[in-house]
């Protein structure tokens, strides 16, 4: 019966894939078997989280965002102060930095709705860097160039005490990731997902079949925010120290890449890439920081004109048969 | 008669070229009309002026006797106004069923809906399927759009605005770029759209037009020149002179 | 008040030069080049090691690192851009991201991360007396050359056959390439040339602009900012653009020395959510 294939059609996207399973699973066995590289899978759960967050905008809503850090760095210094003022129960500390983070997005997504490509890079850049020097020159919120510091946190849901080789830390950060990970993987395959791909794919279009493209648009835009925020918050909670840093380019344009090279617009991108670009980092970590950003701009370089559909063709035509294998 | 849609000396200016010259027509509920003209008659102006695309220099566009003349263009495709376009416009990664079934609930009102699930709505899987069987496009419904032959696509093409639940139909050249071989199955698709739905057919195909309308508006240098049945446009010579030039 | 001009024209022009190449490259090729401030680096180091190390009169250096970053710029374009032109827009930002690091780390290893301070000649070091107000030589030096470049680019764009080729290409490339213009070539020689003139700005500028690795990043956004604002089209929008944004800039920093780049940053959303095709630019946008 039609009706039946149809429904099963429009149920399919959502089914958990076997390979989805073996990911989490790989997840959890890599927490249990490396307690002594807990600094690592921390910052590569945060990486991964943030990196998720601008797939929302820039692999699903096709947004090409030069800024994106604003919101990290928001979540991360609100977590600070939320930490600093005596709230330090982390949840707590997560919802606040979320929510501001979300709101910043909100105000800010108005900003990108019209206009080309570049001129979304520009305002998007722009905001950051307003963001940057706003975090420079409040040096009694932020700390200024010293740094955020004194932030502290208390025990997760009043049970779960940091402790000093950072195993909390890490499931903490994996956890709030993996809850991220299910809400945008709920988004996706709701109708409001299903609209903002539309609006991707063909904006045109998408208003004259009666779609409001930019309320949609915000609504995305203001969601990814708050997972960035998230991202950000972690990062804030687990070292308990925030810098300047968490604003800079840099970070944006490095979460960009971490996407590109997991590939855009299906969710894990940002977690693979997230992975093999920290796996990177750390082997080249006994380089000076010099080296470390000539080697991240050859491979930008590299991966551009060798063609990222040639490297990655491959494994992502693989990824993308197992995805939609019925 | 009841009238679906009607313009009222609708006029568009380019600085000094007028585009659209004082267009009044009416579309009745359920008609069939075709709107043909020579190249830079204003045949996409007046669409994108009844569409919310342009707005008009002057002039009113009463959609079922409501005066929608500064509406934006989604509340006109929700008050039931929907075309399509010469070019295909569709959403090439996505499949043709996922296409009907987002048109669908955008006219649920559930295209922004955060909870929901298509497949869980009775409604839209019975919409998706009555015009997904209604073009004959069941049988590809979940192949990426981009991949099917352009003759599914520009079939596509109107299911996608048969999806939207209109009243009023705005067709702009569905036949284009159809090879000579599959236009019948542009007009099977034609003739299958619900009779409430008026629609208004932008044509450059006279078999076509000929085969389909039951009335005829010509348009030329803005302005309509002449309308009628099929029969009456064929043997206006003002029509003719402006096709061929002067005999 | 009137210095507070003068240095903003200075600046102003200054920013024109070193942004009118990275309006044709948009123009052009429709092709978001971050990396032009790279060019605009590259040239004032070499001027550095020239004037500072080896002694060259300022004067002379000035046209060497010209030359300099505009053979660069050849280089890179035809071994590199040409496989990326087609790209998508994200594509393009990843590849100019990864040049500016590239250029960066390499200056930040060979040069030093401090900043670079030219040591300019005495003459330069002087004020000019008009009277009613004293002028920095410098800067007169600056407001000069700067304004016979853009009246010389004006010209070759309207007046040459290369500049109405040019003109073409930016205004319709798929046309101009079906009437025979050898777009791809009319846009290696202007990248040349534009890449020589943010060298030469960059050399010009060296000491007001402030020299060190993290240049290209410091001043993309007033690029883009002259670039976008000023429409690709000719080059009377983009030095306007310039002209405005430095004098608002050196007026912000000096009578609000407290919010500062906010106003640039604030100015550049509001001018983009209001224009979102640049100011100047015709009624055409991409």
């Amino acid at each position: 019966m039609n009706h039946q294939r149809v429904r099963q059609a429009l149920a399919a996207p959502r089914r958990l894939r076997t390979t989805e399973f073996v990911f989490w699973l790989a997840t959890i066995a890599a927490y249990v078997l490396l307690p002594e590289r807990s600094l690592l899978l921390n910052e590569t759960a945060i990486l991964g989280l943030f990196a998720l967050s601008l797939d929302l905008v820039l692999g699903i809503a096709g947004i090409v965002s030069l800024g994106h850090a604003a919101f990290f760095g928001l979540g991360a210094y609100t977590a600070g102060l939320v930490g600093k003022i005596g709230l330090t129960e982390p949840v707590l500390g997560l919802l606040v930095a979320g929510t501001a983070a979300g709101v910043l997005g909100f105000a800010t997504s108005f900003l990108v709705l019209r206009g080309s490509d570049l001129t979304r890079l520009m305002v998007t850049l722009s905001v950051s860097l307003v963001m940057l020097e706003l975090a420079n020159r409040l040096t009694s919120l932020t700390g200024g160039a010293d740094g955020l510091q004194g932030i502290v946190i208390g025990a997760v849901l009043g049970t779960f005490e940091f402790d000093m080789f950072g195993r909390v830390a890490v499931a903490y950060s994996l956890t709030v990731l993996f809850l991220a990970f299910l809400l945008a993987r709920w988004l996706l395959h709701t109708p409001f997902g299903l609209a903002v791909r539309a609006i991707a794919a063909n904006p045109l279009r998408s208003a004259a079949i009666g779609i409001p493209n930019n309320r949609r648009l915000v609504g995305i835009y203001t969601i990814a925010a708050v997972v960035a925020g998230l991202a950000g918050a972690l990062l804030a909670q687990t070292t308990q120290f925030v810098s300047l840093d968490v604003l800079a380019f840099h970070r944006s344009a490095e979460v960009m890449l971490v996407l590109v090279i997991g590939g855009t617009g299906y969710l894990y991108g940002g977690l693979v890439g997230a992975v093999l670009f920290k796996l990177l980092q750390d082997q080249l970590s006994d380089l000076t920081p010099q080296y470390w950003q000539f080697w991240l701009g050859l491979i930008f370089v590299a991966l551009v004109v060798v063609g990222r559909d040639r490297v990655f063709g491959a494994p992502q035509a693989l990824w993308r048969r197992i995805r939609s294998a019925a | 008669m009841t009238v679906a849609l009607e313009t009222r000396l609708l006029q568009r200016r380019f600085g000094g070229l007028i585009a659209t010259s004082d267009v009044s027509f009416v579309l009745p509920v359920g008609g069939r009309y075709a709107l043909i003209g020579p190249n830079g008659a204003g045949k996409t102006t007046l669409i994108n002026l009844l569409t919310g695309v342009l707005r008009p220099s002057s002039g009113e566009i009463l959609l079922n006797g409501v005066d929608i003349t500064g509406t934006r263009q989604d509340q006109r495709v929700a008050a039931g106004l929907v075309r399509t376009f010469q070019i295909n416009q569709l959403f090439p990664a996505m499949t043709p069923l996922q296409s009907v079934a987002l048109a669908t609930a955008r006219l649920l009102g559930l295209d922004g809906n955060l909870l929901r699930r298509l497949d869980r709505n009775q409604e839209v899987v019975q919409r998706s399927v009555e015009v997904l069987e209604r073009f004959g496009l069941m049988d590809v419904m979940s192949q990426p759009v981009a991949t099917l032959a352009y003759g599914r696509q520009r079939l596509l093409e109107i299911a996608l605005a048969v999806a939207c639940g209109p009243k009023v139909l705005l067709l702009d050249e569905p036949a284009a770029g159809v090879p000579e071989g599959e236009r019948d199955g542009i007009l099977t698709g034609l003739s299958a759209l619900p009779r409430d739905i008026a629609v208004l057919m932008i044509e450059h195909d006279m078999d076509l037009v000929f085969r389909f309308a039951e009335h005829i508006l010509v348009l030329a240098a803005g302005a309509i020149l002449s309308e009628g049945s099929p029969a009456e446009i064929a043997a206006d010579p003002k029509v003719r002179e402006v096709y061929l030039g002067h005999a | 008040m009137l210095t507070i001009l003068v240095d903003g024209l200075a600046y102003g022009m200054l920013l024109f030069v070193l942004a009118c190449g990275l309006s044709v490259t948009l123009g052009v090729m429709n092709f978001i080049n971050l990396a032009h401030g790279a060019f605009a680096m590259a040239g004032g180091y070499v001027a550095v090691v020239l004037v500072n190390g080896y002694g060259v009169p300022f004067l002379l250096a000035l046209p060497i690192a010209a030359i300099a970053a505009g053979l660069l710029g050849v280089v890179l374009e035809q071994t590199l851009y040409v496989h990326v032109y087609r790209r998508s827009h994200l594509d393009q930002v990843l590849f100019s991201i990864g040049l500016v690091f590239i250029a960066m780390a390499v200056v930040d290893y060979t040069q030093g991360s401090q900043q670079q301070f030219l040591h300019l000649p005495n003459f330069l070091k002087t004020r000019i007396d008009l009277g009613v107000v004293s002028l920095g030589t410098y800067r007169v030096l600056i407001i000069c050359i700067c304004g016979v470049l853009a009246l010389a680019l004006q010209a070759i764009l309207t007046r040459t056959r290369f500049g109405a080729r040019l003109r073409a290409s930016v205004d319709d490339p798929v046309t101009a390439r079906g009437l025979g213009i050898n777009v791809n070539a009319i846009f290696a020689a202007t990248f040349g040339v534009g890449s020589g003139l943010a060298g030469l700005g960059g050399a010009l500028g060296a000491e007001i602009l402030g020299l060190d690795p993290s240049f290209p990043l410091k001043f993309m956004v007033y690029f883009l900012i002259v670039v976008t604002a000023g429409g690709a089209a000719g080059m009377t929008g983009p030095f306007l653009a310039a002209i405005l944004l430095g004098v608002a800039d050196v007026a912000g920093k000096y009578y609000f020395p407290s919010v500062g780049a906010f106003i640039i940053y604030t100015l550049v959303i509001v001018l983009l959510v209001w224009r979102p095709n640049g100011l100047f630019a015709a009624a055409s946008g991409r």
